[in-house]
């Protein structure tokens, strides 16, 4: 992996900076957990069906934009045919009541908004908060002023009123776009707080002091010396926010200023379920489940995550 | 040093062997307050568990004291909580440590209670992390005396003020009434020994009391726990890494090395003719006036165990 | 001390000064046309003209934002002359919508919001700081395990989710409880706990969960403090170890997120309100924001931060009195 990064620069006098939990270690200590494989094992495959959402709607011949009346009771007002929400050989989840969009299609294409959602807030949320929290907990004076009282300003906004004020203003546009800004607005300082703590913690160790006095700039510092030793809170980090953000977006889904439809999501799926969950209560729960599932899985990911880097930390 | 030994048990249990008739005559015409044999600890590890105290054996006379020296992770500081019944659980004892002809290992959780504290009282290293920061000092104090004692609060709160006078916390009835972080280190260090002699325990179990702090104060704690010993005629108990420390305090040392017995014996011949390579190799790290600067030693006896005893937190 | 807390209460003025004029400027610079968005949909060219008059949308954007800062201390005047309308101080606007002052809308609404986040903060405490304790006490039992793996479920159910699936089973297929309603509770005191019981239980469960973690970890942290061995070392026994060393340490830090939590609540239960349809502040947000009723969404803004930033200046002097270390420190 990565670990030739915690390397001091050669030539430098600089003492080797402690080294950080070596990725392969902790890969082997997360192979050892039952539940964390599990997890994994359950993420990874809803990744590779999600990815292969296409292929899917061309094996069965649903796409998540058909309509498909056959399968409906149009006598009962628009439920499916059949018992568990029409499930059947040629809709293996069910169709959606009054239009008779197949499940699995639009459940696979909503994994694939979801999650891109999801992981690209965190990247830029990532990003931001290592960054910002990075360089105020480095240079301190001014620049931690600035930000610590950016981070105050945007922690005291009532996030999710706010998300969701912002989000019904903006007229149209690229409603994904406009979710991933919102998030990671909201977002980074929750990180910046924690790296910006853990940088100052840093910043006054023998390793980072000596590489000050071999000449080292304060980039090469920040990036070389310190960088590498935040990996590991960073990986805890994102692989709990992740969840957080599937989970926010879903929430602004369902209250209806997330993702526009037709685009399926998981969320207004789960909205649209709630005037049906009395006589189709399997349009409700397929969508809910597969929800609760990918969000119990990264929490206990990273939960397990954390658990072993603690336990390496305080080794 | 430069010519290092393999140092198998072998040798160990000889040196054991050979030094404790030698150190049981020592202890003179004294009554035994304390007596060990053959302790042994084990804590749990990766599914097994590991021996990490082997076989000690020592008596504590009253009014007498006893230093266990060695390097961290040695097992000095499990040797010391062993005694407590302040293991971690799932820890393994086994042997004989008998207070005053009493067995302490198979006394029940209460009966153990009722000995901890008073009659064997304990100083730990940390003076700072060793009190806790919520309460005032007089409370934790007071807390020791009422564990033990038929008082009410206002005794307790008396006691409180005269432990922490006879320590020497200057305006202690204004002080008492202070949160640890208050205070200085050396005067923290003071105050859990007053908390330690509230109940004039009868053996007094000072674990590295000395290790944190500045050498000015280092002196003067020395110098009070040895002054308290002999107003009250306790047995001690001084663990410690540092040779150094013991030479004008211990009567007798027994020096311990990954959790064996290395030697024991009189404290004066201990340091004028060490009969163990380790032992001489420890002297010789001491730092004297009349070394030249640059020729610090370093240990360099070879090792057959890790240094490194998960467990033994006290040391780190 | 009092210098510190006069500095402190600078810091809050100006940091809801800032959230003010974002707020505003975000909210009345998105939007294509305010005064479209608050005549609503059955509109005409003159109305529009009229609110525009009278909301002063022709005057620069600062002078609006004067007018909006100067009505919260002093009250102001829409229009003039005999169709002019009165808003009393506080005016945090006026909504054209409801024909009512923002300000009573959320008076009259802040205690059902009150009642929902009190209830289940009584809840989630306690439940997640019982299960916490208990676990943690009792390390390693199937009663920990069985508690921290349902703790690991319950951060992950959405509370939507929670909620639908409650309401399906408890008012929809086995009719135990009522639909949801805000009966009062000097009307119906029976009513009106079964009410707010479904409400109260989704809205804690999270919170729960998390409480229970975080419980369970603070205290296992401190049963492995040095100071912890002291206190054994002095023979003290193990339920004044426990009540006196080991809780005080624990829940002191407890305590600071709930204050955070709580106040972050008082803002409206947002999804909960909407959900189960109670008329608090929070689905007064969500129906304005529907709406597009900007005096109200920035007002509930404006509330929420208030009581975000409040919360943390509680929790603040809670921290020095529960801690000695703090109360002597601070300057």
């Amino acid at each position: 992996m990565t670990a030739t990064t915690a390397l001091p620069e050669p030539g430098t006098a600089a003492p080797p900076a402690p080294p950080p939990p070596a990725g392969g270690s902790l890969t082997r200590a997360l192979l050892r957990d039952r539940t964390a494989v599990i997890s994994t094992g359950f993420l990874l495959l809803l990744c590779l069906l999600a990815l292969c959402a296409p292929l899917v709607s061309q094996l069965t011949g649903n796409g998540p934009y058909t309509f498909d009346s056959a399968a409906l009771d149009s006598h009962l007002g628009g439920v499916p045919h059949g018992a568990l929400g029409g499930i059947s050989a040629e809709h293996p989840l069910g169709v959606e009541p009054q239009n008779g969009r197949d499940i699995l299609a639009r459940v696979l294409y909503g994994a694939r908004v979801s999650l891109t959602i999801a992981l690209s807030s965190t990247v830029l949320t990532g990003c931001l908060g290592v960054v910002l929290g990075m360089t105020a907990g480095y240079f301190k004076g001014w620049v931690d002023q600035v930000v610590s009282r950016l981070m105050d300003f945007l922690m005291s906004f009532p996030a999710l009123i706010f998300m969701i004020a912002i989000l019904s203003s903006v007229p149209s546009g690229n409603r994904s776009v406009l979710l991933v800004a919102v998030i990671s607005l909201f977002g980074w300082p929750y990180f910046a707080r924690v790296i910006r703590a853990q940088t100052m913690t840093l910043a006054g160790r023998e390793f980072v002091e000596a590489a000050h006095a071999s000449g080292a700039r304060s980039a090469a510092v920040l990036f070389r010396e310190i960088l590498p030793n935040l990996r590991s809170s960073v990986i805890v980090m994102v692989t709990l926010a992740v969840p957080g953000y599937i989970g926010t977006e879903a929430g602004l889904s369902f209250l209806g200023v997330g993702v526009s439809p037709p685009t399926p999501s998981w969320g207004q799926m789960i909205s649209t379920s709630v005037s049906w969950y009395a006589v189709d209560p399997m349009f409700f729960v397929i969508p809910g489940a597969l929800l609760f599932s990918t969000v119990l899985s990264l929490t206990v990911l990273g939960d397990r995550l954390r658990a072993v880097t603690d336990a390496q930390g305080a080794r | 040093m430069s010519t290092p030994r393999k140092d198998s048990t072998a040798g160990t249990a000889t040196a054991v062997a050979a030094a404790t008739p030698a150190a049981t005559s020592a202890s003179g015409g004294n009554a035994d307050l304390l007596v060990v044999e053959d302790l042994c600890v084990s804590l749990p590890s990766h599914g097994g568990s590991r021996q990490l105290v082997k076989d000690i054996s020592f008596t504590v006379g009253e009014n007498e004291t006893v230093a266990l020296v060695g390097e961290s992770g040695s097992g000095k500081s499990l040797t010391s909580l062993a005694l407590m019944g302040l293991l971690p659980r799932g820890a393994g004892v086994s042997g004989s440590v008998r207070l005053r002809g009493r067995e302490l290992l198979n006394l029940s959780d209460g009966a153990l209670r009722s000995v901890r504290g008073n009659e064997v009282a304990m100083v730990f290293q940390d003076p700072l992390s060793s009190l806790n920061p919520y309460y005032t000092v007089g409370l934790q104090i007071e807390e020791a005396y009422l564990a033990h004692e038929k008082g009410g609060r206002a005794a307790a709160r008396r006691v409180a003020v005269e432990a922490m006078e006879r320590v020497g916390i200057p305006d202690a009835a204004r002080r008492v009434r202070h949160y640890p972080h208050q205070f200085s280190g050396g005067q923290r260090q003071r105050i859990t020994i007053a908390m330690a002699l509230v109940c004039s325990p009868s053996l007094l179990i000072a674990d590295e009391p000395t290790t944190a702090l500045d050498v000015t104060v280092q002196a003067e704690i020395l110098r009070l726990l040895a002054e308290l010993q002999e107003h009250t005629g306790n047995g001690m108990i001084f663990i410690t890494h540092d040779l150094a420390v013991v030479a004008g305090l211990a009567q007798r040392v027994l020096v311990m090395r990954s959790g064996s017995c290395v030697e024991y014996a009189e404290a004066e011949r201990l340091f004028s003719d060490p009969r163990h390579p380790y032992t001489s190799a420890l002297l010789d790290s001491v730092p004297r006036m009349d070394d030249d600067i640059g020729d610090l030693k370093s240990l360099q006896v070879p090792s057959h165990a890790s240094p490194h005893v998960p467990g033994e937190g006290a040391d780190r | 001390m009092a210098r510190y807390l006069l500095g402190r209460l600078t810091a809050v003025v100006l940091l809801l000064a800032a959230i003010c004029l974002f707020t505003y400027f975000i909210f009345f610079s998105l939007s294509a046309d305010p005064a479209v968005s608050i005549c609503g949909k059955t509109c005409t060219p003159e109305r529009i003209d009229s609110i525009r008059d009278t909301l002063g949308l022709n005057e620069p954007l600062l002078t609006q934002f004067w007018h909006f800062v100067s009505g919260l201390f002093a009250g102001r005047d829409y229009g003039t002359g005999a169709t002019a309308i009165r808003c009393e101080a506080p005016c945090f606007g006026y909504s054209f919508q409801t024909n009512e002052s923002v300000w009573h809308m959320m008076t009259g609404r802040l205690p059902v919001s009150v009642t929902v986040t009190v209830g289940a903060a009584v809840l989630w405490l306690l439940i997640g700081v019982g299960a916490g304790l208990l676990g943690a006490v009792k390390q390693g039992t199937w009663w920990d395990r069985a508690s921290m793996t349902l703790a690991l479920g319950g951060v992950a159910v959405p509370n939507y989710v929670l909620a639908l699936v409650l309401q399906y089973f408890l008012v929809v297929r086995f009719q135990i409880l009522p639909f949801p309603s805000a009966v009062s509770f000097s009307a119906d005191p029976f009513l009106w706990f079964q009410s707010y019981l479904m409400p109260w239980t989704v809205l804690a469960l999270v919170y729960a969960s998390m409480y229970a973690r975080l419980t369970r970890a603070n205290v296992i942290d401190t049963l492995s403090e040095n100071f912890l061995r002291t206190a054994r070392a002095k023979g003290i026994s193990r339920p004044l170890l426990l009540r006196r060393h080991a809780l005080r340490p624990s829940l002191t830090p407890v305590v600071t997120v709930f204050g955070m939590d709580f106040a972050g609540l008082l803002g409206g239960a947002l999804i909960t309100e909407k959900v189960f349809g109670l008329n608090g502040i929070g689905k007064m947000a969500a129906d304005s924001i529907a709406k597009n009723d900007q005096p109200v969404i920035m007002a509930v803004t404006l509330l929420a931060a208030f009581f975000a930033v409040f919360g943390n200046v509680i929790v603040d002097l809670l921290y020095s009195a529960l801690d000695p270390r703090v109360r002597t420190t601070s300057p």
